[in-house]
């Protein structure tokens, strides 16, 4: 599937309503937003606290969240469509891999682990293609932002 | 002539060689993004960001605003050649432009969307020059209770007159409020949400949190609706257009740019808005409406102008009372305040060479923008062909880069993967991003207008019936919320 993804093709996966997802994450964080603000002064109405405004917004987004929930299970209208997982875990994988080894293995190392792994998430790319990208992008960001913006970050590894 | 004097003295700081520069490498850039597939003007500022930083703040808006022109414009390219609108308000592009491409037109239709877009933009600019200093006039008048009446109305507006569903929307604007108040509370100096981690008390950064959920996101989307491939693109013969494309394409930019103009100011997506009504317009007044969508002209002429118009009236709301009417001005406001520089009615007396400046490089670009266009339209179109399993990871890279080099920071990094993930799933559940980038950037301001204003009221809520100005805005976003329940607006609304 992943490597024939059809743009027209629905999901074929089980048939998940959008509405039920969404109200859910949105009560998920009105809850989380209300627990995390117990511990927070709510303040007078002449002197509002720091509870204030996010107390208000959860208790807002919990209702309205199960609004959208419930709306998703009355109606059921769109289902969520996507083809694979794979795209949103490779590029997130590839992310954070970068964040994790700028520092310690340095800036050309990093991104040319980023590409490599990038290669993963839709069509394959040769070895040659992957390498040229790696060098020529790694060439570039240490001229934009080494020798250009003279920012410091590490280049190569400890 | 107190105009003429200000943009005189504008020209003179825009024209200066290095903010020259930078509005052209702006509009280049911005250009060059705003072409790739996929990503709108909105993916395209957010990611061009970080470079600002290091300007100085009238050279570093100058830029960001050449970017946004820039990208749009872009946009419109795309939406010719591939039938792929970089945002919303180039979909009506497509119908035409699109036609006239397959038929060995796409010269003259990018020809005309250039030149009408310039129109637009000139005209417009113009506006933004007469009407910016008296509309900030009046709002250094208001107070803070009037503020928390405007910010109001600014949100809500934005939320009814956008795309979608309404109801989305609003949970996505409430889920930015709570977002921005992540940090140290100013006023009580307690720390929310900061699960005692030190990096979160100057609250969430701007920067990740736009190029996660418009960034990351929009290369995880393309990638799945594509899996990595090009698309199929017209080939470009004549770049001229003719005679007679001209005769019938002017009365539609100048109809284009009137109905962008005024609708822009607007909040929401009004540039999408108004290159509808233009379109719908067009066809209304034709001679020969069947003929629309099977290549004419001024199908694209109109929109082109009126979205382009409208783009630019979103300066307005934002230079000159501080509130962003969408969520690219969202942008810009933080841009602004990463600079140090406090956004509001004040700050076109208290800096006159940024709000001047600005003005004045926005003709310069927009020229710029067709001198840059028309003769490298090769070099885009090459760039159009590249795949995009080759584009992404540069795009990545430089997110990813651009994040780090704010503040040496791999933890701004994480939270631009976390973000870029979150918006993703809110995109497959039908919720855009653009509501909470805007809720994001308002609620500090809410929050603190909200705070004066109770202090001054001793505790009253009242108080915001009785000011005339926070009254009249109030009954402003009553009406705005009540039009939504109309049925037959509501229709029209789903089908944009």
């Amino acid at each position: 599937m992943s490597d024939e993804p059809n743009p027209v093709a629905d999901s074929s996966g089980p048939h998940v309503s959008q509405d039920i997802v969404a109200g859910s994450m949105f009560v998920l964080f009105g809850v989380l937003g209300y627990l995390f603000s117990l511990q927070l002064s709510f303040g007078t109405a002449a002197e509002l606290g720091s509870a204030f405004l996010p107390r208000l917004v959860s208790v807002l987004l919990v209702v309205i969240g199960v609004g959208i929930a419930i709306g998703g299970v009355v109606k059921s209208r769109a289902a969520i469509a996507f083809h694979s997982p794979r795209p949103l875990i490779v590029v997130t994988f590839c992310v954070v891999l970068f964040a994790l080894t700028l520092e310690t293995l340095g800036l050309v190392a990093a991104i040319l682990l980023m590409v490599a792994l990038s290669g993963l998430a839709g069509e394959r790319r040769g070895v040659v293609t992957t390498l040229v990208l790696g060098v020529a992008l790694s060439l570039t960001c240490v001229a934009i932002f080494i020798w250009g913006a003279q920012l410091p970050i590490r280049v190569w590894p400890v | 002539m107190d105009v003429l004097n200000n943009l005189v003295f504008g020209f003179g700081v825009a024209l200066s060689p290095e903010n020259l520069l930078f509005c052209f490498l702006g509009t280049f850039l911005g250009t060059l993004i705003g072409v790739l597939p996929g990503l709108g003007p909105t993916a395209t500022v957010a990611m061009l960001l970080p470079i600002t930083f290091y300007l100085p703040p009238v050279t570093s808006l100058i830029m960001l605003a050449g970017i946004f022109y820039g990208s749009q414009y872009g946009g419109s390219t795309t939406a010719i050649l591939v039938k792929l609108p970089g945002e919303s308000s180039s979909v009506m592009t497509c119908l035409d432009g699109y036609e006239m491409a397959r038929q060995g037109r796409a010269g003259a239709a990018l020809a005309i969307a250039a030149l009408a877009s310039l129109f637009a933009g000139i005209v417009t600019t113009l506006v933004i020059a007469v009407a910016g200093p008296p509309l900030a006039d009046i709002a250094i008048l208001f107070g803070p209770v009037d503020y928390v009446a405007l910010l109001t109305v600014g949100l809500i507006g934005a939320v009814v007159l956008a795309g979608g569903s309404i109801v989305k929307a609003v949970a996505m604007v409430l889920l930015g409020l709570l977002l921005g108040c992540i940090g140290t509370d100013l006023s009580s100096g307690e720390k929310r949400y900061t699960f005692d981690l030190v990096v979160l008390y100057d609250g969430l950064g701007f920067v990740p949190l736009a190029m996660g959920m418009f960034g990351i996101t929009e290369i995880i989307a393309s990638l799945d609706e594509t899996g990595g491939r090009g698309r199929a693109m017209a080939s470009i013969a004549r770049l001229w257009p003719t005679k007679e494309d001209f005769r019938r394409s002017w009365p539609a930019a100048l109809r284009g740019t009137l109905l962008g103009g005024a609708l822009g100011i607007l909040p929401g997506s009004s540039a999408t808005l108004s290159s509808f009504a233009s379109y719908a317009l067009e066809k209304r007044i034709s001679d020969r409406p069947q003929d629309f969508g099977k290549g004419m002209v001024e199908g694209v002429a109109g929109p082109e102008a009126s979205n382009n118009a409208a783009a630019q009236a979103c300066f307005i709301p934002m230079l000159s009372l501080g509130v962003p009417p969408n969520a690219i001005m969202a942008l810009m406001i933080g841009a602004m305040m990463i600079q140090g520089i406090q956004p509001g009615p004040l700050v076109i007396s208290s800096q006159p060479a940024l709000f001047w400046g600005m003005i004045a490089s926005m003709f310069i670009g927009n020229v710029l923008l067709v001198l840059l266009n028309l003769p490298l339209i090769g070099l885009w179109v090459r760039l159009l062909r590249v795949p995009y399993t080759i584009l992404f990871p540069i795009i990545l890279v430089f997110c990813a880069l651009g994040t780090y080099s704010l503040n040496n920071s791999v933890f701004e990094v994480g939270i631009m993967a976390a973000f870029g993930v979150i918006g993703y799933v809110f995109r497959l559940t039908g919720c855009e991003a653009a509501p909470l980038m805007l809720g994001f950037v308002v609620g500090p301001m809410l929050e603190e207008n909200l705070r004066r204003s109770l202090v001054i009221s001793q505790g009253n809520f009242m108080v915001f019936v009785q000011s005339p100005i926070s009254a009249t805005l109030f009954a402003l976003s009553a009406a705005l919320l009540l039009l939504m329940l109309v049925p037959s607006l509501k229709r029209k609304r789903e089908v944009l």
